[in-house]
This record gives structure tokens, sequence and C-alpha cells, in this order.
């Protein structure tokens, strides 16, 4: 199958309906053959831009380029339609026709193109071997399962060598095991198809999984951008760090007296000192950190370490599995602690809480 | 492949519109373009549905000489002195109120038993009451005349046989006439509540019960308070449809005189001398009163007691009502036989007969009147020319009516709100109303389309408007929009999307949109009797004019056979459609 790649560029991108504003002034690039995830809340305005990058979604104004040719623009004024950008995009609802056969579902993009049926055969059967569904052509579409629908509507959206694969939510309709299935499974097709790929999800696991960059909106603005490490462990403001998996947040006053090696150092209110990274932002007087729960350890014995060892209690265990969420009284506050240790603390017992200071962030607001 | 690869880069700006590209697919992406046509279309299709009413308003207003055209002077007096027609006021609210209780209780009873007690047959029911539906007002009355006329109907013979004085009941009265067209209505008024109590969610009443509330007191406290405004928006339809209606009030009420507003508009434009501006402005006032319960029913519809529709559809919970299921039964069993069972035999057999009798001997049966119907040249050519604008009307519609659904519903047209608006206008209007509105504007119509059947289908195909778009945009609304949204991901222009995707997954709505509009035209009355010409007659005013004019029987073997043709002809229909499908799968 050739492979066509196209980089897409969009550029201060705003969609208002009426006087409600989706989309706020939005500016990124996807590079050609780049995975990019637009992560977000409901009505943070991350389908709106999916869908104005497909055709399907009128900008009021802005621009948007793939592969370097503009196909919407306010001025001059250029909006080409859907049909004539030359993506490809699965559907939340997978949109899978149900008055067609599974293969009729997937040939629809080529027999558009006018391919011989010859090759629009063998194009079919390579796709849907590619999603695994190989014996499933003459099923007529209605009678699929969920996830086989939801590879019909993958194989639909690839077969034709699109430049670009658009993704609205693709697994949000699929039971908890099967979504974390089809996760790896997109993620290994995406590596091999090798398009670009812009893909919306309001879930952290997902976006983390599959993206090589995740831009993360609120409110139709964007509020950090990039690599899945970065926005998991160095989120720029309170949202992300909220957002992007569950975190403490600290407040203090900045101790510069007290810096070294790089560090930041701010104290809280009853006095506990705690070092983290600025990550390159410019600390104020004032100043919140984040540490994500995860990063936290609990210690009966005083760990070696000489920073950011602070005594506390247990006030609470909750067991959920594949960790336990410990609540920590500490400097007059509750911290959250989740733990995978096989070997549980008791409620009401002394311990050492630590951190390392590269995962406590220091946050812009 | 690569090189043969056609569309992979998107087009850049020099194929922006002002540059003409030199691609001929350029061409065709943007030139049928939707915007332009679906505005042609839409707007056609306003003028169809506004040139009319605009005339019933000029004629309304005209005080000079009643015959010229166009009116000599204009002026309020027509609608001042209305006031004479007081009585008539008087009888349609009457009529109107006693038909809209009794079919809102109907309604109500029928929709409470079939879908929250374990009767027995539920589904089956659920079912077979479309049927009075179908009976339609008109065999409606002409059955019960036929039962209870005072001086020949069946019951007052037996009454009179029994030893009896004068009679036991007179169809030809308010009351005779608000009860057929309360059994008519009744299946309406069940369709509308029962849709509200299906949606309730049972998690609601349930709750009540679970606080300790008991079944009486749930059943005042939650489900009636929660159903009532389907119930209200019921009765506000059904009073409004009142208002607007003919065909029995004319069967019934002309033999004693007794007139409602659309019976009198009717008798004052084809008495000699015709009185054109008095009807035109009980037709604008029964128009304006109309308007507003309309307004009012989607108020009430819109308003956010209906909270409890979530569009979910929940599986409604039902009750075990214990021995009382054999009562209930008895209630559904009792309604349908008055409402199809009893008025279908009754006109089948009096079509039968020499002379309308009671009791049957074997010497009064015959098939004269079938002979008789079948050899009148007048009878035969009505029945051909019904067919075949039911079959124009139904085809023309589909087409005409999907389009505009999906403009509608689909094309995010900028004022698709006021399109729709305007194409749900006729529903508002009583059909006779429209039709006088009709006669007024083509007559002046440079193309000599009066009293030609081109004058029925246009007059069908805009009173039908509602009833196609409401079906067909039902079905509209159930496909997921991302369906045609992925066909043009895939690259599919409009019209190749229309073709393969929309057009497919419509068939169901278009078939029975099909079916309505050709069985609603086989059978209009209100619209034709004020269109037809000598050289254009259609069956329902026959059948009516028969009914006055000649005897019983004839008029009963007529109106079943109407029936007949209606039933051949769907099922020829059917089997074509069925061999065009089986020739499409092959």
């Amino acid at each position: 199958m050739s492979v066509s790649q196209a980089s897409i560029d969009v550029r201060d991108l705003v969609v208002r309906y009426g006087n409600v504003v989706a989309v706020r002034g939005v500016t990124f690039t996807v590079g050609a053959g780049e995975h990019l995830t637009l992560l977000g809340p409901s009505g943070c305005g991350k389908t709106t831009t999916l869908r104005a990058i497909a055709g399907l979604e009128r900008p009021t104004s802005g621009e948007i380029r793939i592969g370097g040719s503009v196909v919407f623009s306010s001025s001059p004024s250029v909006n080409i339609p859907a049909e004539r950008r030359g993506l490809s995009m699965v559907f939340q609802s997978y949109a899978i026709w149900p008055h067609m056969s599974v293969f009729d579902n997937v040939a629809y993009g080529l027999r558009v193109r006018k391919r011989p049926e010859a090759e629009v055969a063998t194009r079919v059967r390579e796709a849907l071997d590619l999603v695994q569904l190989g014996d499933f052509g003459t099923r007529s579409a209605s009678k699929l399962s969920g996830g086989q629908q939801q590879r019909v509507a993958l194989a639909r959206a690839f077969v034709f060598s699109p430049s670009v694969l658009l993704f609205d939510e693709p697994l949000s309709n699929l039971d908890a095991k099967l979504r974390a299935e089809m996760r790896v499974e997109l993620k290994v097709l995406q590596r091999r198809l090798d398009i670009t790929s812009v893909y919306v999800t309001h879930d952290l696991e997902e976006a983390l999984a599959i993206s090589d960059r995740i831009i993360v909106m609120r409110d139709g603005v964007i509020e950090q951008v990039g690599t899945p490490g970065d926005i998991y462990d160095r989120p720029r403001n309170t949202f992300v760090a909220d957002f992007v998996g569950s975190a403490n947040l600290i407040r203090g006053r900045r101790r510069p007296d007290l810096e070294h090696d790089g560090l930041v150092v701010i104290e809280t209110p009853s006095g506990a000192l705690v070092h983290g990274t600025a990550g390159g932002r410019p600390p104020g007087a004032e100043a919140l950190m984040a540490i994500r729960t995860v990063r936290l350890s609990l210690d009966r014995t005083r760990p070696a370490a000489a920073v950011n060892v602070w005594p506390a209690r247990i006030r609470q265990r909750v067991f959920q599995g594949d960790f336990t969420q410990y609540h920590v009284d500490w400097d007059g506050r509750v911290l959250i602690v989740r733990s995978a240790a096989p070997e549980p603390v008791a409620e009401g017992e002394e311990v050492f809480v630590s951190a390392d200071p590269r995962h406590c962030v220091l946050l812009e607001d | 492949m690569g090189g043969s690869e056609r569309p992979p880069s998107p087009p850049g700006v020099r194929h922006a519109p002002g540059n003409p590209g030199r691609s001929s697919i350029w061409a065709r992406s943007w030139w049928p373009g939707p915007r332009l046509v679906s505005l042609l279309v839409g707007g056609g299709a306003a003028i169809l549905v506004l040139y009319p009413i605009a005339y019933l308003i000029q004629a309304s207003l005209s005080v000079g000489d009643p015959q010229a055209r166009p009116p000599e002077a204009y002026g309020l007096d027509n609608f001042t002195d209305l006031g004479r027609y007081k009585h008539i006021i008087g009888n349609t609210l009457q009529v109107a109120a006693v038909a809209t209780v009794l079919a809102v209780v109907v309604g109500f009873v029928m929709a409470w038993i079939l879908s929250r007690t374990n009767v027995p047959g539920r589904a089956a029911f659920e079912q077979l009451m479309a049927l009075p539906y179908y009976v339609t007002p008109l065999m409606g009355a002409l059955a019960w005349a036929i039962i209870a006329s005072p001086s020949s109907g069946y019951v007052n013979q037996l009454w009179r046989v029994l030893g009896g004085e004068g009679h036991l009941i007179d169809i030809n009265s308010s009351w005779g006439i608000a009860w057929v067209m309360a059994l008519f209505e009744g299946s309406v008024a069940f369709v509308m509540i029962g849709a509200v109590m299906k949606s309730m969610d049972p998690s609601m009443e349930e709750a009540s019960q679970v606080l300790g509330a008991g079944r009486i007191r749930t059943m005042l406290k939650i489900t009636l308070p929660l159903v009532l405004p389907g119930v209200l928006g019921a009765a506000v339809y059904v009073f409004a449809e009142m208002l607007g209606s003919f065909s029995a009030a004319l069967v019934l009420g002309l033999p004693a005189r007794f007139y409602v507003v659309t019976t009198a508009m009717y008798q004052l434009v084809s008495q000699y001398p015709p009185r054109f501006p008095t009807a035109a402005a009980m037709g604008v006032s029964l128009f304006a009163v109309m308007f507003a319960m309309v307004w009012i029913y989607r108020r009430i519809i819109s308003s956010g007691t209906y909270v409890t529709i979530t569009g979910k559809a929940f599986r409604p919970r039902v009750m075990d009502v214990g021995s009382l299921r054999w009562p209930f039964l008895a209630i559904c069993i009792a309604y349908l036989a008055v409402a199809v069972i009893l008025p279908v035999l009754t006109i089948v057999y009096a079509s039968f007969q020499h002379l309308g009798a009671v009791a049957p001997r074997w010497s009064n049966f015959t098939l004269a009147n079938y002979a008789t119907a079948l050899s009148l040249d007048a009878v035969r050519s009505a029945l051909w020319n019904s067919l075949l604008l039911g079959f124009a009307t139904a085809s023309i519609g589909v087409v005409l009516m999907g389009f505009l659904s999906w403009l509608i519903y689909r094309s995010r047209l900028p004022g698709a709100g006021a399109i729709e608006y305007l194409l749900m206008f006729p529903q508002a209007v009583p059909r006779l109303v429209f039709a006088f509105g009709m006669m007024w504007a083509w007559l002046v119509f440079p193309i000599p389309i009066y009293g030609t059947l081109w004058l029925l289908l246009i007059a069908y195909l805009t009173v039908f408007l509602p009833l196609g778009l409401r079906t067909i945009s039902g079905v509209i609304l159930q496909i997921d929009r991302s369906l045609e949204e992925s066909a043009q991901m895939c690259g599919a222009t409009w019209g190749y999307r229309l073709r393969t995707v929309t057009m497919p997954l419509l068939k169901p709505g278009l078939v029975a949109a099909w079916l309505l509009l050709f069985i609603a035209s086989v059978r209009e009355l209100g619209a034709s009797i004020l269109l037809i010409g000598p050289k254009s007659k259609v069956i329902t005013p026959a059948i009516v004019e028969s009914w006055f004019s000649t005897s019983t029987e004839l008029t009963a073997a007529m109106a079943l056979l109407q029936t007949l043709a209606v039933a051949v002809a769907l099922a020829i229909m059917f089997a074509v459609a069925r061999r065009a499908v089986q020739a499409g799968g092959e």
C-alpha cells in the first residue's frame, strides 16, 4: 500500500456557533507522519477542532493547511469541502453503513475513487486482514459486535491511503477490557501504516499510549503541548496536573536562600520545605507545586535522602486492586499517595513520606 | 499504484473559487451548489403554500360585489358580519368539545390499558389500534348513518319493531357527529398519549413506591402529573383537528340542517349565488383559531414539563391487574367493535342489499349495487382519476418531500427552520379552507389548470406536505449524521452520498410515505370537493354526492369499491417493489 504523509498546520482557528465560542484561536502543527492527540474534557473544543480539519465544521476564522495547501482560510475565503481534502476519519459512533456488507463498507472509498474492481478486491482483503477480519467480507455490517464494527471502521478509513487519518474518540463506545486491547492494536496499526494522524480523546491512558505528542485543551484553548512524558511528569498548570492523572498540589512561599543544584524550594505555611524542579518556568514569590500520587513513597523507617522526607501519619487506606490509596496526614493537610507496594501500611501508623525533587513540579499558576 | 493514485494531496489555493481549476473534478464538486438547489426548491414549496393563503385573505377582505375579481373594495365587513353565524360557531365548538373529551378519554384509557397493564393480547391490540384511523370519518359517518339515522337506521328499525315510538338514537345531531369523530380521533389520541406513557421512566414510579406510597397514591401524585402534558397536548391537537373536520359533519349534519363552520363554508360556496367573501372570512377566522391551537400545542409539547421524555426507550412497567384483565379486554374489544368492526360490517351488509333492512332476507340480497356502480361512467372515471392522482401524488410527493426533509434536517441551510415552519403550515389550515384559497388563486393563474386534474395534484401535494415531511423526517432523524459524514470523509460528493448512503437508508421511510400519501390522496374529500371540475371528478366527492342524490346501498357499494381499489393498488405496488428488491439483490 502506498503511503502518503501530509503535515497539518492550524493557525488562529476560531469556531463559533451563534454566541458560543467552541474554539478560541488555536494554533498548532502536526508533522508529516506524526501521531498527535487532542486531549481534554468534553466541551473543550477538541472534537470541533478535529471536525474543522476534516472539513465537517466550517470555522469562523483562521487558516488550515494540509500538506502545505490551504484547505480553509477566512481571508482570502477558501473552504475546500471535506470530500476533496484527501483525509479520512474514524467516527465515535463507527458510522458503519448497515445496508452494506463489510466488504462494501470498506470498499467505499476505493469505489468513490473509481479504482478497478480487481484492485478494490485485493486492497479490501489486505485491509480486512490487517484488522483481523479477513473472513468477514460477506457478512452484513449490521450483524457485527461493537469491536468488529470498530475494526471495519478502521479498515474503511485507511484502505484508500489517505494522507491523514483523523480519529474522533474511536474507542469510547467499547467496554473497558476491549478498549485496552484495541488501544494496543491501534498503536501497532498506526505505526505500521505510518500515516499522519490526529486523535481526539478524553481518556488519558489512551492519549499516553498512542501519541507522539499530546495537546491538552480546555475551553477552546490549548493548555499544554508536549510528549506523553512531558505532559504526565511536567504539567504546566493546575488544570493539566489535575486532568492528567491525580496530583497533590502544594502551595508555599519561595525560599531562594535554600536553593541549590538548580532546584526550587518552597515553604508551606506550616513550615515544611519542598524541593522541586522549575522546568524552565520563572518562579515568583508565591509558588505552587504538583506531585503525582504515584511519585510519593511511604516508609516505616526514615529514607536516606537529604531532602523531601517528611514524617506523616496514615489516616485512611483504600485497597483498589492494582494499587492501594493512602490518605496521609501531612503538614496539617491530607496528601494522597498511591502505592503498589505488596506490604500495606496500617491505618494510624506513623510513617515517612518522601519524593524525588525531580517529580515535584513547579506550576505556572 | 502510487502513480495512478488520484486524490492524495488535497487541492491547494489555486483551486479556490474565482480561479477556475483545470480539473473537471473541481467543477463537479462545486457545480450542483447544494445551496442554490436548496433555495430554489425551498422557495418553490413556500410559494405553493403561501400563494393560496394570500388569495384566501384577499377574498375575505372583499366588500364590493361578492362575484367581482379582483375585489372592488377592501374592508373588514365580512368579519364583523360573522356575528350572524353565532349558532354555527356554537355548533362547531360543541361538536369539537364533546368529541375531544370523548376521544381523549378513549385514548387515555386505551393507552393506559395497553401500555401499563397485563391485559391479554396487548401487542396485537396495539397494532389494531391503527385501524380506526384507516376507517376515516367519512366511512364512519356513512356506516353510522346507516345504523342510526332517525327514520331508516337499523337500530331505530329494531326499536320500532320492538314497539318503540319514533327513534331511539338520532345520529343526525351534534352528538352523532361528535360520536363518529371521537371514534376516529380516539386512535389519534391513543398514539399521542401512548407515546408519552411509554417514554416515561418507570423508575420514577418505582421510586415513589419504594418510599412507601401505595399504588393509587403513586398514580395520582407521580404518573398523572407526568403524563398530564401529553394528555393536554393530545386534547389541544384533537380539538384543533375537530374544528376543521368536514366529512362527518357534512354527511350527518346536512340532512338535519345542522351546520358547523366547514360545512357552512361549503354551503356558502356551492349555493347560488355563492357568497365567496363570507366563506373566505369564515375560513380565515377558522384558520386563525387553528393556528393559535397548533401554536399552543407546540408550546405544550416543547415546554420543560416534558423532562420525562429522554428519547430513551424504556421497557414500560407492566402492572398485574389480576382479574381486572377481563373487563379491560372487554373495553379494548368494545372500542374496536364500534370504531371498526361494526361500521365495516354495516357497509358491507348494506352494499349487498336492495333496500336497507336490518333483518336479513335472502330475497333482499343482490349484487346490483356493484353492477350499477361499475357501469356508471362517472364512477369509473372518478375511481380511475383518483388512482391516477394517488399514484402521481405519492410518487412526486416522496421525491419532493424526501428532498425537503433532507434539506430541513440535514443540509444546515441557513433558514431551514423557517422553511420547515412554512411547509408545516397546511397542518393548521383545514383542507377545505386551503382548497378555497387554491380555487381562488388558480382561477387567475395564466396557465389554465383550473378544472383539470393538475389542480388537484398541486392541491394534494400542498395539503399533504406535513404528512409526508413528518413521515420521512422521522426516519431521517433516526439516521445518525455521521453515516453521511463518513461517506464524505471517504471522498464521496453530495450526489454520490445521497445515492449510495442517504437514499438506501431512507428507503423504509420513503416506502411508508409513499403508501400514506397514496391512501390519503385517494380518500381525500375536503380539498377535492371544491376543486373538482366536470372533467376532473374524483371518487370521494362522488361518494358523498351519491349519498345525497342516490341510494344508501349504492353509496355503500361505491365506498367499498374505493377501499378495494386502494387495496388492489397497494398489493400491486408491493408485488412490484418486492420483485425489484429481489432483482436488485441477485
